[in-house]
Formats: C-alpha cells, sequence, structure tokens
C-alpha cells in the first residue's frame, strides 16, 4: 500500500503543478503590468473599443501622447463590447488584470459597483485638467456627473462618481436627410402635433416615413419612454415600475402615452416589415432614403455611412414634446474611465481620465470619433449639433433606473412594449398587462 | 480509497473475464508491474476530472444557494433562487421552449434521420450524400443563425424567391410570433444531417446477409428497417438520444445570435433554459445574479440526468449478435 503512495501523490502533484502553471500563466499573462508592476507608474486599461475602429484609433493617440509627456507606460487591451462581461469574472482574482476600464458608465455602474469592483472617484473630479484652469467637475458638468454616478434600489445617487466621462451619446434623437427636408433646419417641429403633420404630409405620398428596426427592443422603448416623460415626467416610468401593486400604471397620463405608441403603430407610419426584419435592415433603408425619419442614438450617421446614400445629409432634432407638456429631457449616456478599486496605480489611472478632457481631445472626439464631446462648448458633428445644444443647456434626463429594474425591463415592459410597438396589444390592452405583469414580478422577487 | 479504485475486487477475480487468468497470475511479476502503473496513469486523470468537472458543480450547487453578483461577497439565500426561479413566468416559458427543442426538434431530426437512413441506404452515390446532409453541422451554428436571419428578412432571399413563383402573402417570419418557430426549423436542418450520417455509420456495421434473408422473404424497405434496421442501431440510437438530450437541453448560440440584438438579450418568448441562465448571470444593463444562474444549471443538469436515464431505459436492450 504504502509503496502505491509515491506515484499517486507524484501524480497529484503533477497535475496541481501543470494545473498552477497553465493558471498562473494566464493569470500573469493578462494581468501584465497591472499585477506586476507594484509602485512603477505603469497603467493597464481595458476597452471597450476593437483595434481599428475610430474610437480606438483616438484612444491609442492620446495614450501615445500621454506617454509622452507624463513618462506614464500605458497598456491597452482592446476587449470590445465584452469587456465589463470579461472583467467581472476576473474581480474574483487576487490580481486584478487591468487598472481602469474604459466603456458606457451604465455598464460599470450596473455590473462592475455592484461587485464591489470600482474605486469612488471623487477626489479625481477635483484635480485640475492639464491645460486649462477647470478642474474635471467642471468640464464634465454637474448633469453628465450625475450620470456617472452610481444609484441605490430607489433611484437615489449611492457614493460618488464612478467614471470620468470623456464623450457622450444620447438616444431619442429624431434624424432626417437635410436634403429632403431643408425648412427643418431652423424650424424643427415643437410637438407631436407638427411632426404628426409632417409625417402625414409624407403619407400622403404613399410613403412609410418612420424607419424602426423593431428588432431592437431599446429602441421600440425609445417611443414609451419619451411619451411618458414628457406627459408625466422623467421619472414615471421608474415609479410606475417600482409600484409593487402595478396600480401606478393605471394613473392619467401612462395611457396617454401609450395611446400615442398606438397611434403610431396602427397609423402605418412605420417602415413595412419594421416588425420582423433583422437590424439594420430599416436603418439602412432609411441612409438610402426609403424612409424619412429614424428615432435612433447620436451614434447613427456614423454607424450607416459606409451604406448611405451618396450626399446624404445627416440632420437631427431631439424627440419633440407631446402637444400641451414640456418636451422629454434628452436622455444620455456617458462613457469613459473608470478606476479599479484594487488597482495599484489609481493615481496613474486618474490622471489618464483628466488627460482625455483636455480641449485638444474633446475636439477630437468630434471630429475623429464622431461622438459627443463632453466638454461644454466643444462642437460636435453636424449632423448632432442639437443633441450637443440640449446637453450643454443641461436639457438631460439625470433620473436614473435602478439596476435591479434591467431584470424587469427585459422580463415585463420590453416584450410588452414590442407588443404595443408592433400593433399586437392596443394601448388599454399593454396598460392592463403592465399594471397585472408588474404585480406578479414583484410578487416573485418575494 | 487509493487501494479501492487501485485493486477492484471485480476486475481482480477476473470472473467476468472471457479468459479469466489462473490464480498464479495475481500474483505474476507483470500483473504486480501493472497494478502498481494503475494508480500513476488513472490518478492524474481522476484529479483532472474532479478540478474540472466535479469541484465547479459543487461549486454551482454551492452558488445556487447564494446571492451574488459576480464578485464580492455573496449572501446567502437558502432555496429562494429556486423558488423565485419556479414563481417566475418567464422561467416557465423557458421550460416550456426547452421542451420543444429537446422533445420537439429531436422527434423531427431522429424522424429524418431514419427517414434519410432508410432512403440512403441502398442508394448509388451513398457517400456523396452522407457528405451533403453532414455539410450544415460543418458551418458554425453562429453563421447559420446570421445567414437564417438573413434569408427570411422581409426583402430576404424567401420572400423574393416566394415572389418570383408569384407568392405574395407569406408569413412575417422573424416576427416575435414566429420566430421560435423558425428556430425549430433552423435547428432541426441543423442537426438532422449529423444523426442521418451516425445511423448511416451503424447501418453499414449490420451483415448484408441479413438483408439478404429479408428480401427473399418478402420484406418491404420499411419491414426492413422495422426488423432489422432499428433492432440492430438500437445502441447507436440509445447513444444519440443521449448525445441529442445533454446537447439540446444547453442550446444557446442559435438562439442568442438568430434573435439579439447588439448585445442585448433576445425577447423572453424564445428564451430556453440556457438563455435564461445566461441573461441572470449577464444581462448587460443590470446587475449579474449568479445565485439565480447557477440555480438554472443545476435544474438543467438535474433534466439532463432524467432524460438520459429515460432514454436509456427506453432503448435498453440485451446485447444483439450477428
Amino acid at each position: 500500500m504504502r509503496r502505491r503512495q509515491p506515484p499517486l501523490l507524484a501524480g497529484a502533484a503533477l497535475v496541481a503543478v501543470a494545473l498552477c502553471a497553465s493558471a498562473c500563466g494566464g493569470s500573469g499573462a493578462g494581468a501584465g503590468p497591472a499585477g506586476s508592476a507594484g509602485g512603477e507608474d505603469h497603467l493597464t486599461i481595458w476597452s471597450q473599443w476593437l483595434k481599428g475602429q475610430p474610437g480606438q484609433q483616438f484612444l491609442q493617440a492620446a495614450v501615445d501622447d500621454f506617454q509622452k509627456q507624463t513618462g506614464i507606460k500605458v497598456t491597452v487591451q482592446w476587449k470590445g463590447n465584452a469587456v465589463v462581461k470579461s472583467l467581472l469574472p476576473a474581480l474574483n482574482s487576487p490580481d486584478v488584470p487591468t487598472d481602469a476600464v474604459e466603456t458606457s458608465a451604465s455598464q460599470i455602474q450596473n455590473v462592475l459597483y455592484p461587485a464591489g469592483g470600482m474605486a469612488d472617484l471623487t477626489a479625481a473630479y477635483q484635480q485640475q485638467v492639464p491645460g486649462t484652469s477647470s478642474t474635471v467637475a467642471q468640464v464634465v458638468g454637474p448633469a453628465a456627473t450625475s450620470l456617472a454616478t452610481p444609484v441605490d434600489a430607489s433611484g437615489q445617487p449611492a457614493g460618488g462618481p464612478v467614471v470620468v466621462p470623456y464623450w457622450a451619446s444620447a438616444t431619442g434623437v429624431v434624424f432626417y436627410n437635410g436634403q429632403n427636408f431643408p425648412a427643418l433646419a431652423n424650424a424643427a417641429p415643437k410637438d407631436w402635433d407638427a411632426f404628426f403633420a409632417i409625417l402625414d404630409a409624407q403619407k400622403a405620398k404613399n410613403r412609410r416615413p418612420l424607419a424602426q428596426d423593431g428588432s431592437v427592443t431599446s429602441y421600440n422603448a425609445v417611443f414609451y419612454n419619451d411619451f411618458l416623460a414628457s406627459v408625466l415626467g422623467p421619472d414615471a416610468l421608474n415609479k410606475a415600475e417600482t409600484d409593487k401593486t402595478g396600480q401606478t400604471w393605471k394613473q392619467p397620463g401612462y395611457l396617454q402615452a401609450a395611446q400615442l405608441v398606438e397611434r403610431l403603430a396602427k397609423g402605418g407610419y412605420f417602415t413595412e416589415g419594421y416588425d420582423a426584419s433583422k437590424f439594420p435592415e430599416m436603418e439602412d433603408k432609411w441612409a438610402n432614403n426609403e424612409a424619412d425619419f429614424n428615432v435612433n442614438g447620436s451614434w447613427l450617421p456614423s454607424e450607416v455611412g459606409p451604406v448611405a446614400a451618396p450626399g446624404f445629409d445627416y440632420r437631427s432634432f431631439v424627440f419633440p414634446a407631446v402637444a400641451g407638456h414640456p418636451a422629454p429631457p434628452l436622455n444620455v449616456t456617458v462613457s469613459g474611465i473608470g478606476v479599479l478599486k484594487s488597482s495599484k496605480h489609481q493615481a496613474a489611472a486618474e490622471k489618464f481620465a483628466a488627460f482625455l478632457l483636455q480641449r485638444g481631445y474633446q475636439t477630437q472626439v468630434a471630429t475623429k470619433m464622431q461622438n459627443i464631446p463632453i466638454a461644454a462648448g466643444t462642437p460636435a458633428p453636424a449632423a448632432v449639433e442639437a443633441v450637443k445644444q440640449a446637453i450643454d443647456a443641461g436639457q438631460i434626463n439625470t433620473v436614473r433606473s435602478p439596476a435591479a429594474l434591467a431584470d424587469y425591463n427585459a422580463k415585463i415592459y420590453f416584450g410588452l412594449d414590442d407588443k404595443l410597438v408592433f400593433g399586437k396589444l392596443t394601448a388599454a390592452q399593454f396598460i392592463d398587462a403592465m399594471s397585472s405583469d408588474s404585480a406578479d414580478y414583484w410578487k416573485t422577487k418575494g | 480509497m487509493a487501494s479501492a479504485i487501485a485493486v477492484s475486487p471485480t476486475a481482480e477475480a477476473g470472473g467476468a473475464r472471457p479468459a479469466g487468468p489462473g490464480p498464479g497470475r495475481r500474483h505474476s511479476p507483470f500483473h504486480r508491474a501493472r497494478r502498481r502503473m494503475f494508480v500513476p496513469f488513472v490518478y492524474p486523470a481522476l484529479a483532472v476530472y474532479v478540478l474540472i468537472m466535479v469541484a465547479p458543480t459543487l461549486f454551482t450547487l454551492w452558488l445556487s444557494l447564494n446571492r451574488w453578483a459576480g464578485a464580492g461577497p455573496m449572501q446567502w439565500a437558502g432555496l429562494h433562487n429556486y423558488t423565485a426561479m419556479f414563481r417566475d413566468p418567464v422561467f416557465r416559458t423557458s421550460f416550456v421552449n426547452t421542451f420543444w427543442i429537446v422533445v420537439g426538434v429531436g422527434a423531427a431530426v431522429f424522424t429524418i434521420a431514419f427517414g434519410m437512413t432508410i432512403l440512403l441506404q441502398d442508394m448509388a452515390g451513398r457517400k456523396w450524400a452522407r457528405a451533403v446532409v453532414f455539410f450544415p453541422s460543418l458551418v458554425p451554428g453562429i453563421a447559420i443563425s446570421i445567414m437564417w436571419g438573413y434569408l427570411f428578412d422581409p426583402d430576404g432571399l424567401v420572400n423574393t424567391l416566394l415572389a418570383d413563383v408569384g407568392v405574395h402573402s407569406h408569413p412575417a417570419w422573424l416576427a416575435q410570433d414566429n420566430m421560435f418557430k423558425v428556430i425549430l426549423v433552423g435547428m432541426t436542418w441543423l442537426s438532422s444531417g449529423v444523426y442521418t450520417v451516425i445511423f448511416m455509420a451503424a447501418v453499414d456495421r449490420i451483415p448484408p446477409e441479413l438483408y439478404q434473408a429479408a428480401e427473399i422473404e418478402g420484406a418491404s424497405a420499411f419491414q426492413r428497417f422495422r426488423y432489422v434496421t432499428f433492432p440492430l442501431m438500437k445502441d447507436v440510437v440509445s447513444v444519440c438520444s443521449v448525445l441529442w438530450c445533454v446537447g439540446a437541453l444547453k442550446t444557446f448560440e442559435f438562439l442568442l445570435v438568430f434573435s439579439a440584438e447588439s448585445g442585448a438579450l433576445p425577447p423572453t418568448n424564445i428564451w430556453n433554459f440556457a438563455m435564461y441562465s445566461y441573461a441572470e448571470a449577464f444581462n448587460p444593463d443590470g446587475t449579474a445574479d449568479y445565485g439565480i444562474a447557477a440555480a438554472c444549471g443545476v435544474i438543467v443538469l438535474l433534466l439532463t440526468g432524467l432524460l438520459i436515464v429515460l432514454a436509456r431505459r427506453v432503448l435498453r436492450r440485451d446485447a444483439d449478435t450477428y
């Protein structure tokens, strides 16, 4: 018996060594400087961009410049959209493989922050932006700072900001070809009555004027979100969603917003096949003048650019008000640098975040990335100039949806809203279903 | 433990061996050396298996009894994840959809595979046909699902072809009400070839004289299948049914790529267990809930075990000899 032990132990040890070697090798490779450099100035960043994208090229140029100016070595790993999904499990490692993550504030707040991974950047907001007399807080501004701050289960701010944003995007933007509607450049429709008149005029020409990629649930939800925000205010959706009785849905205003969506769905305004097509079929049609308007995000011009009709003149205005109500505030998402709590190079990461807020780089956000710079007064691309004006004027929605409601949206709201947008439910049926399904949902949550 | 595995009484006794060793063999130098080598060869594999299969399974079980955001502290939840999951209507939808995939698509795949096996059995150029039916399984499911998306688009190839032959009224293939049905058809198409090829390989092992005898008796093609082919390929069908159950229960990529856009979750009416689990762990807009994702994984594990036992029982048979 005893004579068998050495081979057993040897075998087990061999396996253990092999596994440890591979695990340690993997960790070490991923960890790079963040894990091993100790106190040295060697910063690692995981980015949402992929090699070759305009955002990647912008950020790489900024990194090169930052290295030259500060002597701090920076390694960026281009992870793409899966950056947060990749980073979450890595937070369990004793040697977290990056110092900072570059992505949207909502992902950082909703996924990484609840896992205890993100540093509070309140102090970083007080540092000066290189080449200016302004602090980070001043350049970012209070509205965007609010968007960079996590919220608790009731939607109230929880702690300080966890992201230093350098660019913004917005949804609920109405895009059109300036060549076809030159009069709208200086006379955007003030409300939906005016906009419906324009849409009806196009329908009279046998056109289906509104392009809508129905396979993207979040695009479908923009209509009800914004109609409701106009009628009852931007916090109305949160109020109804968090009401465990479901009765808030029955209050006046919720039905009115649904009736406007129903009017769009059943009135033949959306492009034919919008409820049975694959993204980006419909926005490509719009970019080729087969539809007139597209309610979308500020990224749309750069997204359809390669397939658009020659000379397409991208213009936009923000989602109009429901007649008799104030316009809904613009729904904005900010993106930037979040710093890992476990980072050994927090100061360097914060310094880099501030570096991106310099005037020169903010200008390049518009010119090279074709996105909206976060700094007030920095010009945006012409296609989204109206959006930038709304952001600079602070006309943005700062009501935050708690992270826990993502599950509610996925399981209740998006499904029923899709049916409303596709004309499968009437407004009254939608409200009834939202009310009863909400009550059932909260019961399942105990 | 070590000696129990290393020196199995059954193996040692050698009673089951056709050519049983004599008592003296137990103490032969060769046998002693073989016994010594057994341990170093088996234990590393066992250790790897425990580390990468058993330990994660036990961890999943533990995780299913906790609330966890993917990192940071866990919070004990007892059976809450299970009760919340069973009360969730979306979980029930996922259950029904999983059932459709495992049983509905499974039945279609096996029926088609049997049919193709009968058809191709005596066909000239069957090797070429075998390669053709196998082709869909060579292409990654992701590529197929993307291609199917474009085929069934309102302006896609399917509708264009239908219009060319004068059919202008066609279903909205990718509408939410129809999407799951299209997915089921796609999965059937994707999988039928693989099982056809496996069944044909099993048929190739059946001695031809049995078919000659059946022909002399005047058996039809179906009767030949019923009384010769099927009984003699039953063990292969049994293994295939197990493989199907295991694969179908964790169907994921085809659903996600076919239906979801830009990293978002697909509509809940096409979720299955795998998608439910993924959505709980990776909701792109919300905090990860690994506890419920793990609870769903445990349910899938139990169902897999149950289905395997059922499939093996239904298709159990005594060894047939030719």
